[in-house]
């Protein structure tokens, strides 16, 4: 075949076959796949899961009553409700008592130390976003929330140092 | 197999149906702001949804914002108030509100049903089929939310941008039925793409009521400023903002693992096809975008001072990066993922 202006010709010569391979040997295609099911698995595992604490501290007062101190910390609790569940708890735990005082007392956000005096301490509410509540430190305001404060009307000492740690465990537990 | 042109049409015509439906929709939830004397939730005060969360949070933990929520035995609801604890609409204008929605989102599935029976694949395969998915699924959203957490209120607010998608999608978009591109025929479509539907669904209706949030928050803000807002009217309907950040806080929760599920299926589907997981190819780095905005926020959210605002901020940006992703990567860029076609 003649190309136009001069350009030279095109000749038919006939064809050769062939065939293009590209080989891979990928022995890390399993650990891989292990990873990231192990990694999917550790996110929805690490949304499932609250991190919460809760302290009870009694401590004797000079009237030789036994006071009960209940502190409530919550590291992640962005979906917010720890404070339901920390009233709940205090009820609870009032509930087991009669004869003594008790205070509760929820912790702020971000305290991991210093349940020190007791009715010190902001809240954590995991709802609207309130930086105003929160000092350079991270700790909560000197607030105690409405709701958040229960003075059992009674409680002996005895058994509030026995019930304790029972109705803490039923309530972690969940 | 030839494609079925007849079941294609019907396709088309339930489509067009499931928008005018959800267009009517949107007025008769407006309807209902405007007419309807008791709000269901506007009364709600914060004490009454901080007792609530004990339930609720056992339910997202059990399976997300579509696990069922328990009857509330709150005393309110047991003091005799019917309208609070029910989970289904009451007054005339959201019942009708809510039937058409219901009625529109079955269409809308028998719509995307009918068009892959038509061409005997998954109805998603390029851009008019993505968005008809993923805009059912943010409908589907809405229903659950509107059952599982009394969140009828959102309705007119998600109908709103899927109203708009749609209509962009049937006119502009419109794709005739054909055969999937050879790039994409593979079982991995199925999986890939279905998560990254879902994932999507979930988080337009995080967006918009973390807008909704963000408005009424700011308007709550101006009016305990003592200045005037000229939006307090719409949120006297609505719960207080707390109620708005956490909801779209549930769908985000339950949107992110379901998006990285998606990407980490693509990237195998992409090992599969292009012989790498990972080639930065623009849809892909921009998924990867996505995700880590998406991870700010969950992380905001758990930090003291980030919440809220500040964290719904952060989630608005990780859907403006979504959008981008699903449509700018495909108009503005070539990439490995530009078969998807507009």
């Amino acid at each position: 075949m003649k190309l136009p202006d001069g350009a030279g010709s095109i000749t038919y010569l006939g064809y050769q076959q062939w065939v293009s391979l590209a080989i891979t040997y990928d022995p890390g295609q399993l650990p891989a796949l292990i990873s990231g099911i192990a990694a999917l698995a550790g996110l929805i595992l690490s949304f499932l899961v609250r991190r919460r604490r809760v302290f009870v501290r009694a401590a004797a007062s000079p009237d030789g009553s036994t006071a009960v101190t209940l502190g409530g910390l919550a590291r992640s609790d962005a979906a917010g409700g720890f404070d339901t569940e920390f009233a709940e708890l205090a009820r609870l735990l009032r509930a087991e008592h009669d004869g003594r005082s008790m205070q509760a007392v929820q912790l702020g956000d971000g305290v991991a130390e210093g349940i020190g005096d007791g009715v010190a301490g902001g809240f954590s509410d995991g709802i609207a976003d309130e930086p105003e509540d929160f000092d350079d430190q991270g700790r909560g305001r000197i607030a105690v929330p409405a709701g958040s404060s229960v003075t059992a009307a009674s409680a002996t000492a005895e058994t509030a140092a026995a019930a304790t740690p029972e109705a803490l465990t039923g309530r972690e537990g969940e | 197999m030839p494609i079925n042109a007849a079941l294609a049409d019907i396709s088309n015509g339930l489509l067009l149906t499931t928008v005018i439906l959800y267009a009517v929709a949107m007025l008769c939830y407006a309807c209902d702001f405007a007419f309807a004397r008791h709000r269901v939730m506007a009364g709600i005060t914060e004490a009454e949804v901080a007792r609530k969360q004990v339930p609720e949070l056992v339910a997202v933990g059990a399976g997300g914002p579509a696990a069922p929520v328990k009857e509330d035995l709150t005393p309110a609801s047991a003091a005799g108030e019917p309208p609070r604890s029910s989970r289904w609409p009451s007054g005339f204008w959201l019942r009708l509100a809510f039937s058409l929605t219901c009625t529109g989102v079955v269409l809308h599935v028998a719509a995307i049903l009918t068009r892959g029976l038509a061409e005997h694949r998954v109805p998603w395969g390029n851009m008019y089929e993505f968005i008809g998915a993923f805009t059912c699924m943010a409908v589907l959203v809405l229903v659950a939310a509107s059952v599982f957490y009394r969140a009828y209120y959102t309705g007119l607010f998600v109908l709103l941008p899927v109203v708009f998608g749609l209509g962009i999608d049937l006119t502009w978009v419109y794709t005739p039925v054909g055969s999937l591109v050879p790039a994409l025929q593979s079982y991995w479509i199925a999986i890939h793409v279905t998560a990254m539907i879902v994932a999507i669904g979930l988080f337009i209706f995080g967006a918009v009521v973390t807008t909704l949030y963000l408005l009424a928050d700011r308007s709550q803000r101006r009016l305990a400023a003592g200045q005037s807002s000229w939006s307090a009217g719409i949120w006297e309907h609505l719960p207080v903002p707390a109620v708005l950040d956490r909801l779209s806080y549930r769908a985000v929760l339950f949107g992110f693992p379901v998006w990285t599920f998606g990407v980490m299926a693509g990237a195998i589907w992409a090992d599969h096809a292009w012989g790498r997981y990972w080639g930065w190819d623009p849809k892909e780095t921009w998924s990867f975008i996505t995700w880590v905005v998406y991870a700010m926020f969950l992380h905001a959210r758990a930090t003291a001072g980030w919440r809220g605002r500040r964290a719904g901020w952060i989630q608005l940006a990780g859907f403006v990066c979504l959008m981008f992703n699903v449509i700018g990567v495909n108009l503005w860029i070539t990439g490995l993922h530009s078969y998807a076609g507009v």
